[in-house]
């Protein structure tokens, strides 16, 4: 069956690589006009949480259940801000309540925060509390340091691949598609309300080390070998990125799935959405691209 | 293959690798023992720090409980200590220590002897971490001073070992880092971000700061005060004060006896005061409770010794207080102020949680992908290796994390699952390139088959690593355990255990 499903979509991709260059270019499209109408909205690009815009991570480790909404509306009331977010911390496999996590865009000492903590939570034990600050300078100057790094691994990336194929062409394909799949992850959090993070960061950089290995992986087939014909070696190329995409998939969707750890989750969402926006890029945007060079220039 | 296998200098490295890491590690199935963290006299005396305390007075101590359980049972008795000194990884020495008298307590302040030598994050273990930013940038001297003086307050609250390290970010800007565990974050603002410039002030002539201050009263009464007292103000109120005594320097005594001179005495019953208190300040604020009626037979004489008094609700609070007092007069004041610029406390039970999740998601995701693996190539041969590989990359960085001292807080975790990732996407390469090369199409050596994979391993390392050091650095190193755990990992990748893997892979897609 999946052998049979395989080659179906093997002779379509084959034979209509130009055809399906268009979905990596709606969703460019669309995924830019996301981020771009977030900032015309908001003035930021993409939404960030307390660890890049200063504020307060309290986590509270209870058995008591309670519905996230009743909670964020409550700790909008007795913290006196709009600025709430509220995750609920299960244990894997079920979903008994261990705790909250809670970011709140305040500076208010322990003792403030264990008070106005305890007209919502009864008992709240001290030991059950954790409490996390981050002030906003520092986030401000991460911030603005992480978009530097970003650049710099483009350059980076750029120089690598020009290094490997000495062809201007399959660089620049190579740094458009990864740039175009972190356009879409952006796009696809702020859609799905995900905040940006240090962990994000962390995140995006694997995915930009992991675009470009698979980026490199298929130029190498298409422009830089030539033993049998161009079909097999795609073929051959295609095989082990999905194989690749698989193992991943994998060892992410067990991290999101099994996890209660915050930036753990975070990492690995992050992490699946590149790896299905890569796919996208690679095997169709960067496999068409290069394909057109081919056909222009010859195998 | 065989025993052939085994001359070759890739497995061989890696062999010694695994060796080297499971020897940092030191996983131990019973640990057993405590381990001395700080020693104060009578215990510091015989028994150094870092020791594996195993028997009190012929009694086992398996834990920190039992430790204390001993203790309380000793009472102005001789005691009689064996403990074990690490010689190497897995070798320890046996000593019995020289037998001493106590009264009540050995001195020591022990904690349990850990499962393996990988010390982990704050949010595994439970504490609280601090970044403080000067508000001006300081010279190197400046910094140092300021080190020092950070860890001499935290000294006095018995907080030693504690690790004050001084941070550079990527603008330039300076921090310093501290983490610690089981200190309140009220006492660790008001302990590190004061500035703690002393002033005590007669109206508004300040007769002595903490310049003039040349000694403390360390030792408590009889030889000067160091006191905690209950009180009942006029008004019925119930407070706790404590007395400090300190030692003024000759000017600053000549400077009081000046001042007072000019005082006019007023008297209350029996007892005479001056019309002015002596008020004592810190950073330009009033010590709570710190007026001091001046007795008037002072009036105009040279005093060296003086005392500083202040009040607080309950015993333990002003207990706290003074300690803080004594930190902040004996450090001095610090060269600038400090913005506490991110503090993080994380309770021990939820880093119990933690750790077992990652723990458990670790496994887990191991077991996974190797399924997976297992029906993609469907060949044991393939499989084994491949598994064993990754998880002898986890283990290789786990041991160098132990030998570099790293902290595995959740982001290396977090690069350390990250980097597993990466370590079977290189595998993959390999295992796929080495069996192309066996195809009609492109047959071809395996040595070449092999520079192949490796002209694509190399590849993403290079591009990996080139965006991971700046984000060691950036943000005074938010991520520096992310940056720092996948370098370590893919390093040892790509220069020890992908070459041996792809050296038993062609042994065994040869075959």
């Amino acid at each position: 069956m999946i052998r049979k499903g395989f080659e179906k979509f093997w002779s379509y991709y084959m034979a209509n690589y130009k055809k399906l260059m268009i979905i990596p270019l709606i969703l460019v499209i669309v995924f830019g006009a996301v981020l771009l109408n977030n900032k015309i909205k908001t003035g930021e690009f993409i939404d960030k949480d307390v660890s890049l815009k200063g504020g307060t991570t309290i986590t509270v480790t209870t058995n008591e259940s309670m519905d996230p909404h009743l909670l964020e509306s409550k700790l909008k009331q007795v913290f006196g801000t709009d600025d709430v977010t509220v995750r609920v911390l299960t244990e894997p496999f079920s979903n008994r309540v261990v705790g909250y996590s809670m970011q709140l865009d305040i500076n208010e000492n322990k003792t403030m925060i264990m008070n106005k903590l305890s007209s919502i939570f009864h008992p709240l034990p001290e030991e059950d509390v954790s409490i996390g600050y981050q002030g906003p300078s520092l986030a401000k100057t991460f911030f603005h340091e992480i978009v530097y790094i970003l650049m710099f691994s483009f350059l980076l990336v750029s120089l690598v691949s020009y290094y490997y194929f000495r062809n201007i062409f399959a660089t620049f394909a190579i740094i458009i598609s990864v740039v175009g799949d972190i356009i879409c992850i952006l796009g696809l959090m702020n859609l799905l309300g995900i905040k940006f993070t240090t962990a994000t960061i962390g995140a995006l950089l694997m995915i930009v080390g992991y675009s470009t290995d698979s980026n490199i992986l298929l130029s190498t087939n298409i422009l830089k070998r030539r033993e049998g014909s161009l079909s097999y070696r795609i073929r051959k190329a295609l095989k082990t990125e999905l194989t690749q995409d698989l193992s991943s998939y994998t060892v992410y969707f067990t991290m999101l799935a099994l996890s209660n750890v915050a930036i753990i989750q975070h990492i690995a969402t992050i992490l699946i959405m590149g790896i299905f926006f890569d796919e996208i890029f690679t095997l169709i945007w960067n496999n068409g691209l290069q394909r057109l060079w081919v056909e222009k220039h010859g195998d | 293959m065989g025993i052939k296998i085994l001359r070759d200098w890739k497995i061989i490295l890696v062999i010694l690798l695994a060796v080297f890491s499971v020897l940092a590690i030191e996983p131990k199935l019973h640990p057993s023992g405590v381990v001395v963290k700080q020693a104060v006299m009578p215990g510091s005396k015989y028994i150094p720090i870092g020791a594996i305390i195993t028997e009190i007075n012929g009694m086992e101590v398996k834990d920190v409980t039992d430790y204390y359980s001993i203790e309380r049972s000793l009472n102005n008795s001789i005691v009689y200590v064996k403990y074990k000194v690490k010689k190497f990884p897995y070798v320890y020495k046996t000593v019995e220590a020289y037998p001493f008298k106590i009264n009540d307590t050995l001195g020591l302040t022990v904690s349990d002897v850990k499962r393996t030598n990988v010390e982990f994050g704050l949010e595994i273990v439970g504490g609280t971490e601090v970044l403080l930013r000067p508000e001006r940038p300081l010279n190197d001297k400046e910094m140092e001073s300021l080190l020092s003086i950070l860890r001499q307050r935290l000294n006095v609250y018995g907080l030693k070992e504690i690790p004050v390290t001084p941070i550079k970010g990527l603008d330039g800007k300076q921090y310093i880092r501290i983490e610690f565990a089981g200190v309140s974050r009220e006492e660790v603002e008001r302990l590190l971000s004061q500035q703690g410039k002393f002033e005590a002030k007669i109206g508004n002539t300040t007769v002595f700061s903490g310049t003039d201050i040349v000694g403390i009263c360390l030792s408590g009464p009889p030889q000067c005060t160091r006191t905690i007292n209950r009180i009942v103000t006029s008004s019925g109120q119930e407070l706790w004060q404590y007395s400090l005594q300190i030692d003024i320097s000759q000017k600053a005594a000549e400077r009081f006896a000046n001042v007072t001179a000019g005082l006019s005495e007023v008297c209350r019953g029996q007892q005479c005061y001056l019309n002015e208190t002596l008020d004592f300040y810190i950073d330009g604020k009033p010590v709570e409770g710190g007026s001091l009626n001046i007795v008037s037979n002072l009036k105009g004489k040279i005093v060296t010794s003086a005392v500083i008094t202040g009040t607080r609700a309950t015993q333990i609070e002003a207990e706290s207080e003074l300690k803080r007092m004594q930190a902040i007069l004996q450090s001095g004041s610090l060269p600038v102020s400090l913005e506490v610029e991110k503090m993080n406390t994380v309770s021990p039970l939820l880093g119990k949680e933690f750790a077992k999740n990652v723990f458990m998601v670790f496994i887990l995701a191991i077991v996974f992908v190797d399924v997976v693996m297992l029906i993609r190539y469907r060949s044991i041969k393939i499989f084994l290796p491949m598994v064993l590989i990754a998880l002898l990359e986890i283990v290789a960085t786990l041991g160098i994390a132990c030998i570099i001292h790293w902290t595995m807080d959740l982001p290396s975790i977090a690069g350390l699952l990250a980097a597993v990732g990466t370590g079977l996407d290189d595998q993959i390469v390999i295992v796929d390139e080495l069996l192309r090369g066996r195809s009609k199409e492109e047959e071809t050596s395996i040595k070449n088959r092999i520079k192949r994979a490796f002209f694509i391993v190399v590849a993403a390392f290079v591009s990996s690593i080139a965006a991971m050091i700046p984000l060691a650095f950036a943000g005074a190193g938010i991520l520096r355990g992310f940056a720092i755990t996948t370098i370590i990992a893919i390093s040892i990748g790509v220069f020890i255990t992908r070459p041996a893997f792809a050296d038993i892979m062609s042994r065994i897609i040869k075959e």
